[in-house]
């Protein structure tokens, strides 16, 4: 009995702080992507530095999801399959947050094996392609805010503060430099960059940011053996 | 340059540098990865300054083939003269 709380809460925590350096690198690798497309150039550094670094940040931030996932799975409160790693719909725990955390993890796959094989594709494929690490970075924030417990505590929402920021910086540079001469697709961008941080914020605010977020999930599942495993989450957010 | 002799029959192969100029977006990182084969023009875009690749430098060739942006740098593996 002893042992097997120990079991979750250990898996719980190494799910939760995997969780927290996966999104840190993810947006390292957006940030550093964007300013690798902007040619940007930092003192003497060759440029080919940056793009290396985008590419080994990210196969970097793919292994820490491989662990942030498998103790996910593995944690026996969550009462999750092993089908939960790729397949975003009908979950037990969380379903929701956890759905758009699996969506933004296929996605993330889809780029990883179009830009392994990219000699294979049309550049323009692959770029298109390229474009839904904005979307995966969001679902990535949404998943983290939505289904972590932690998400009240000022030094996670200090996390996703910062991930916020350099993320909203580096697209709106982008936009700036860029040369699109289009004024729908520029309008857009602007309008997205500034009305999709206003809502996450909104959002952050009006629910995970309040400590009894946390406490509204349940997992419905009657089995005795879980209900005799007092959550993580719940004694974190409950007590 | 030509690669080494490898005795009399053995195949020898050079490996020869091609940049597609319509392509190119002027990322540099070529140039940045093979300084010996490579030099900037006036406008950040890459020109041939020697198209054979020595063995030595070669896994940073493949490597500009990798990263290069738009695919416009690649390494042609041809039968040695």
């Amino acid at each position: 009995m002893m042992l097997s709380i120990l079991g979750t809460q250990i898996m719980w925590y190494v799910t939760r702080s995997s969780g927290f350096i996966a999104l840190l690198l993810l947006t390292m690798t957006v940030v550093l992507g964007v300013s690798s497309a902007q040619k940007v150039k930092v003192g003497k550094i060759p440029r080919v530095y940056f793009a290396e670094l985008h590419r080994s940040i990210a196969l970097f931030a793919l292994v820490l999801l491989a662990i942030h996932i498998f103790t996910a799975v593995v944690d026996p409160f969550t009462k999750l399959g092993w089908t939960t790693a790729f397949d975003p719909f009908g979950r037990t725990y969380r379903p929701l947050y956890l759905g758009i955390g699996v969506t933004a993890f296929d996605l993330l796959l889809a780029i990883l094996v179009t830009s392994l094989l990219r000699d294979r594709l049309k550049q323009r494929t692959w770029k298109k392609l390229h474009f839904l690490s904005y979307v995966i970075w969001v679902f990535a924030v949404v998943h983290g805010l939505g289904t972590g417990t932690d998400s009240h505590y000022s030094f996670a929402l200090a996390i996703y503060g910062v991930c916020l920021l350099a993320v909203v910086i580096s697209v709106w540079v982008r936009i700036l430099d860029s040369e699109t001469k289009t004024s729908l697709l520029r309008f857009s961008a602007y309008a997205l960059t500034l009305f999709a941080p206003f809502l996450l914020v909104l959002w952050t605010l009006s629910g995970p940011a309040k400590s009894s977020w946390s406490k509204r999930f349940v997992p419905n599942v009657s089995s005795s053996h879980v209900k005799s495993v007092t959550s993580p989450s719940e004694r974190e957010a409950g007590e | 340059m030509v690669s080494k002799e490898l005795g009399r029959g053995a195949l020898r192969f050079e490996h020869q540098l091609v940049i597609d100029p319509t392509v190119c977006d002027g990322y540099g990182y070529c140039v940045e990865l093979l300084p010996s084969n490579l030099i900037f023009d006036d406008w950040g875009y890459p020109i041939i300054k020697e198209r054979y690749v020595d063995d030595e430098h070669l896994e940073l060739a493949y490597r500009a083939v990798k990263l290069c942006p738009k695919l416009a740098f690649r390494v042609n593996k041809i039968r040695g003269r």
